[in-house]
C-alpha cells in the first residue's frame, strides 16, 4: 500500500466509479487505482489505465467498460495468449462477458485484481483486538520468566542430592530451556514475519514464557492431587493438561500469523489438541492397555499431604476382589496367539 | 548366585529383578533360552586346555556304563507335522521291554501342548528311528511318560530304577548321558551331592556338567541303574546340575504304564497340575510365617528360607546421605509350562532413609524408586495386561500406599500372577519399599497370599 489510491482523473470532483486493487499472493492490496470513467484498460502499453509490469500479459490484456445499451459493466479481453480468468472462468481473446456482482476478482498473467464497484455495501468497522492482561506489561514479562524459571531449579533441585552440585545441573537445564524456548518463540517469530511482515516476537515471548510456566504446573498439580486424595485417576489423565496448554499457546502465537483469520486460529488449536490426544491416548493403550497413562499412581509425596483416608484391609481387598471380572474380560479378548510366539523355525532347538 | 550390592536406590530393584531373572533362568537351563549360552561357552573353550584325564580307572567305569545303556539310551525329537523338521531334541531312556520311554515334560511340552502341529521321534544310537505317543505328564516334576507307536518285532531293552530304599551316599559316582546340543549320544561323569537344598520339590544336586539336550537322559549309578533324570543346570556356576529323582519316574510309569495316548493339547492338564502345584506351594508358603525382626521400626514380611532363598545387602551412608538396606527371597524352581514358567513366590524389601534430604527431596526419591516397578511379566498373546487396584491401607500404627496387580494366563484362564507393591508413608525422610510376586495362582489364592502379606506389615510396638 503505497500511499493513498491513484485516480484515473486529475479533477477530483467527481465521484469515484470503482475501485481497481493490485493484490498480493496473499491476498493484500499492493496497489490502488481509483477509477471515475469507463472504460478501464489494462495492459503493458503506456495508454492503457493501469500500466502492467508483468510479462505474461498483452499490450492491452482486458477493458472493464459499460455495456453499448446502458447495461451493467462487462470486461472485454484483449489480444491476449494467456486470456483473463474472471473469478472461476477462464475467458480467451476477444471474450466478453458481463459482470454481475459488485466486486469482481480477475487474474491477468501472474497479476491478481479484484475490482470493487459504487455498489458494493461496505461491512462495518471491526473494533480492534485488546491484547489480554497476562500478555501485556513489562511486569507481567518479568514475573513469567522469574516463575518459570524458579519451577524449573525446584524441579531440578529435588532430583539431586544433598552435596551434589545442584546449581551447576540447574545452569545446564536453563541453558537447554532457553535454547528450546527461543527456537520455538523464534520459529513462531519467523513465521509472523512470513505471513505479516511483522516477527511481532515480544509477544511470541510473552506467550512461550506463560505456556511455560503453566507446564511447570501441570507437571505438579495431576501427582499431587491424585496423591493426597487417592484418585490415581488424576494422575493418568494429567497428560491432557501440557495438551491443553499446547493448543492454547497455538493459537495465541496464531493471533500473529494469521491476525484476519480467528477460525484458522481456532481450528489449528483444536488439530493440536486432538492429534495431542490422539496420539497420546494410542500410546497409552499400547503399552498399558489402558486410556490413562501408567499402571498406577507412582507419586509419593510427604505422608503429611495425604487428605485421603486409609482403607482398612478387608475393605481394600474388596476392590483387589472386583479385579477379577475385568480379568476374565480380557482373558475372553484374546484367547489365540500362542501359537504365534511358538517357535515355528525348523532349526533345532536342544533340551 | 551372589549377593548383590546396590549402588543407588533405583538400582535396587533393576538388580532385584535381573537376580530373579538368573533363578528362573537356572530351571530352564536346558531350555531354548540357555542354549546360546551353552554354545558359546563351548566354542570359546580351547581343545587344549583341557587336560586328558590320566587315570583310566573313571573312565573305564563309564564306558562300560555307556556300553550297558547305550542301546536304552534315545533322542527325542519335536518335528513339525507333515514336514519332518526338527524344532527341539531332547533325550531319554527305555523302562520297559514294550516301549514305554522316560524324559522331561519340557522336552515334548511342544508336542503336548500343539498336537495338532507336531509329531515326537525317537532315535536309538544305533539311528533307529519310530515314532512315539505321549501317555502322561508330571509338570510339577517335569516328567513325561511316552511309549514306541508301533508294535515293536522285538521286545525293547529297557533301564532299571533304582530302588528308593537304596538311597546313594554323598559323594557316590553317578553318570548322566545324554544327546549333547544334538551332537551325539554321550555320557558324563559326576557326583552325588544329595537333594538340592530349599527346592520345593525334592531334586538331587549332581555335580556334572549337564548340557542342553541332556534333558530327560537318565543318571546312572555304579550298577547301571537310574537315580534321576536329568533336568536342569545352573547357569550362572559350574557343574551345577539338577535331576529328578527316580521315585517321581516310578509313580509316573506306573500311573501312566496302561494309559491311551494323549490325543488333545495338555493345557487342560497342564491346568490342573499347576493347580494342584499352587494349591500346595501356598498352603506351605502360608504355614510357614514371617520371619521375625526384620526391621528396627516396623513389621516387613520375609519368609523363612525353607524353599526360598533370601539374599540381603545393606549400604549405609551412601550418595547422598541415603542408608539403604534391601532383602529378597526367591524360589530357586518354576514349573515348566510349555513357553514360560510359572508357579513361584518371590518377596523383596528395600528399607531407606535419608535424614539430610528434607522431605521433599526424599519424596522425589521415594516416588521415582515407587515407579520404577513393572508388572508386565510375559507377552501380550501369553498373558493379559495388568489389572490394578490401589489405594492408602491402614496398618497397627502404620499407612501404606499399596498397588494389587492381577494378569491372568490366556491358555490358563484358571491361574493368574499377582503383584503387590507396598510404600511405607508415615516418617518425612525414611520409608520401605517392598513387593510381593506369585506365579501361576488360582484367583482365591492370590487374594489369600495378598491378604496374608499385606496383613504382615504394621508398626512395632
Amino acid at each position: 500500500m503505497n500511499g493513498g489510491p491513484l485516480d484515473t482523473m486529475t479533477a477530483r470532483a467527481t465521484a469515484p466509479l470503482a475501485l481497481l486493487e493490485v493484490l498480493d499472493r496473499d491476498g493484500h492490496v499492493r496497489h490502488q487505482l481509483k477509477v471515475r470513467q469507463w472504460p478501464l484498460r489494462v495492459g503493458r502499453a503506456l495508454d492503457n489505465d493501469w500500466v502492467l509490469d508483468d510479462p505474461h500479459t498483452a499490450a492491452h490484456h482486458f477493458s472493464v467498460s459499460v455495456a453499448p445499451q446502458g447495461g451493467p459493466l462487462q470486461v472485454e479481453v484483449g489480444d491476449s495468449i494467456n486470456g483473463l480468468w474472471v473469478e472461476q472462468r477462464w475467458l480467451p481473446a476477444r471474450a466478453v462477458v458481463a459482470l454481475t456482482v459488485p466486486a469482481t476478482w480477475f487474474k491477468a498473467g501472474e497479476t491478481w485484481f479484484r475490482l470493487r464497484t459504487a455498489a458494493l455495501s461496505l461491512a462495518p468497522e471491526l473494533a480492534l483486538e485488546a491484547s489480554p492482561a497476562p500478555l501485556r506489561g513489562k511486569p507481567v514479562l518479568g514475573i513469567t520468566a522469574v516463575l518459570g524459571g524458579a519451577a524449573l531449579g525446584l524441579r531440578t533441585w529435588l532430583l539431586t542430592d544433598p552435596g551434589e552440585d545442584w546449581l551447576n545441573l540447574v545452569s545446564i537445564e536453563l541453558l537447554i530451556t532457553v535454547g528450546l524456548f527461543l527456537a520455538w518463540s523464534g520459529l513462531w517469530a519467523l513465521l509472523s514475519k512470513l505471513m505479516t511482515r511483522r516477527a511481532n516476537l515480544d509477544w511470541h515471548v510473552r506467550v512461550a514464557l506463560l505456556a511455560n510456566l503453566a507446564w511447570e504446573v501441570s507437571r505438579v498439580v495431576p501427582g499431587l492431587l491424585g496423591f493426597s486424595f487417592s484418585q490415581p485417576w488424576i494422575a493418568s489423565f494429567g497428560f491432557v493438561l501440557p495438551l491443553l496448554i499446547l493448543a492454547w499457546a497455538v493459537t495465541w502465537h496464531m493471533r500473529q500469523v494469521e491476525p484476519r483469520r480467528p477460525r484458522r486460529r481456532q481450528a489449528f488449536g483444536m488439530l493440536t489438541l486432538t492429534v495431542g490426544l490422539f496420539l497420546s491416548l494410542g500410546a497409552n493403550l499400547s503399552t498399558s492397555d489402558r486410556w490413562g497413562q501408567g499402571l498406577y499412581l507412582t507419586h509419593l509425596y510427604p505422608p503429611s499431604l495425604r487428605l485421603a483416608p486409609a482403607l482398612d484391609l478387608d475393605t481394600f481387598m474388596t476392590g483387589v476382589t472386583g479385579l477379577k471380572e475385568e480379568l476374565d474380560h480380557k482373558v475372553a479378548e484374546r484367547v489365540d496367539d500362542e501359537e504365534s510366539e511358538a517357535n515355528p523355525s525348523s532349526e533345532v532347538e536342544a533340551r | 548366585m551372589c549377593p548383590v550390592f546396590v549402588r543407588s536406590l533405583t538400582n535396587l530393584w533393576r538388580h532385584a529383578v535381573a537376580a530373579l531373572a538368573l533363578a528362573t533362568l537356572a530351571l530352564c537351563a536346558a531350555t531354548a533360552s540357555a542354549a546360546p549360552m551353552v554354545m558359546a561357552a563351548l566354542a570359546t573353550e580351547p581343545a587344549t586346555a583341557v587336560p586328558v584325564p590320566s587315570s583310566d580307572a573313571v573312565s573305564v567305569s563309564a564306558s562300560r556304563a555307556y556300553e550297558r545303556a547305550r542301546s536304552q539310551l534315545v533322542q527325542i525329537r519335536t518335528v513339525v507335522k507333515g514336514r519332518g523338521s526338527q524344532t527341539s531334541a531332547g533325550s531319554g531312556f527305555f523302562v520297559s521291554a514294550t516301549g514305554h520311554i522316560l524324559t522331561n515334560f519340557h522336552v515334548v511340552s511342544e508336542t503336548a501342548l500343539e498336537p495338532q502341529a507336531h509329531d515326537l521321534l525317537y532315535v536309538t544310537a544305533d539311528g533307529k528311528e519310530g515314532r512315539v505317543d505321549l501317555l502322561m505328564i508330571d509338570v510339577r516334576h517335569d516328567l513325561a511318560l511316552l511309549k514306541v507307536a508301533d508294535a515293536p518285532s522285538q521286545p525293547f531293552e529297557a533301564l532299571t530304577l533304582r530302588p528308593a530304599q537304596e538311597p546313594l551316599r554323598q559323594g557316590e559316582r553317578i553318570v548322566s548321558l545324554g544327546v549333547p546340543l544334538d551332537v551325539g549320544f554321550a555320557i558324563v561323569e559326576g557326583l552325588y551331592n544329595g537333594l538340592a537344598e530349599r527346592s520345593f520339590y525334592p531334586q538331587i544336586f549332581f555335580a556334572g556338567s549337564l548340557n542342553s539336550g541332556m534333558s530327560g537322559g537318565p543318571a546312572l549309578d555304579q550298577q547301571g541303574r537310574v537315580v534321576g533324570v536329568n533336568v536342569a543346570r545352573r547357569t550362572d556356576g559350574e557343574q551345577v546340575s539338577f535331576l529328578v529323582p527316580a521315585p517321581f519316574a516310578r509313580e509316573l510309569l506306573a500311573r501312566g504304564r496302561e494309559a491311551p495316548p494323549m490325543q488333545r493339547s495338555a493345557y487342560p492338564e497342564l491346568s490342573r497340575q499347576l493347580l494342584v502345584h499352587q494349591e500346595e506351594l501356598t498352603q506351605r508358603f502360608i504355614e510357614q510365617g514371617w520371619r521375625t525382626a526384620t526391621h528396627a521400626r516396623y513389621s516387613v514380611p520375609v519368609p523363612p528360607d525353607r524353599f526360598m532363598r533370601c539374599w540381603g545387602s545393606n549400604q549405609a551412608a551412601g550418595k547422598g546421605g541415603l542408608n539403604l538396606e534391601s532383602a529378597k527371597c526367591s524360589m530357586d524352581s518354576d514349573v515348566f509350562a510349555g513357553a514360560f514358567t510359572t508357579g513361584s513366590l518371590s518377596t523383596r524389601h528395600e528399607t531407606y532413609s535419608a535424614p539430610s534430604m528434607g522431605p521433599w527431596r526424599f519424596a522425589a526419591l521415594h516416588s521415582r524408586s515407587f515407579a520404577n516397578e513393572t508388572f508386565t511379566r510375559l507377552s501380550d498373546a501369553q498373558m493379559t495386561s495388568p489389572q490394578c487396584h490401589e489405594d492408602f491401607l491402614e496398618r497397627p500404627g502404620l499407612t501404606l500406599r499399596a498397588v494389587v496387580c492381577l494378569r491372568a494366563y490366556r491358555r490358563l484362564p484358571e491361574l493368574c500372577d499377582v503383584s503387590v507393591l507396598v510404600a511405607t508413608l508415615d516418617q518425612p525422610t525414611a520409608a520401605v519399599l517392598a513387593r510381593f510376586d506369585g506365579e501361576g495362582l488360582s484367583h482365591a489364592n492370590a487374594l489369600k497370599l495378598t491378604r496374608h502379606y499385606l496383613s504382615a506389615f504394621g508398626r512395632l510396638p
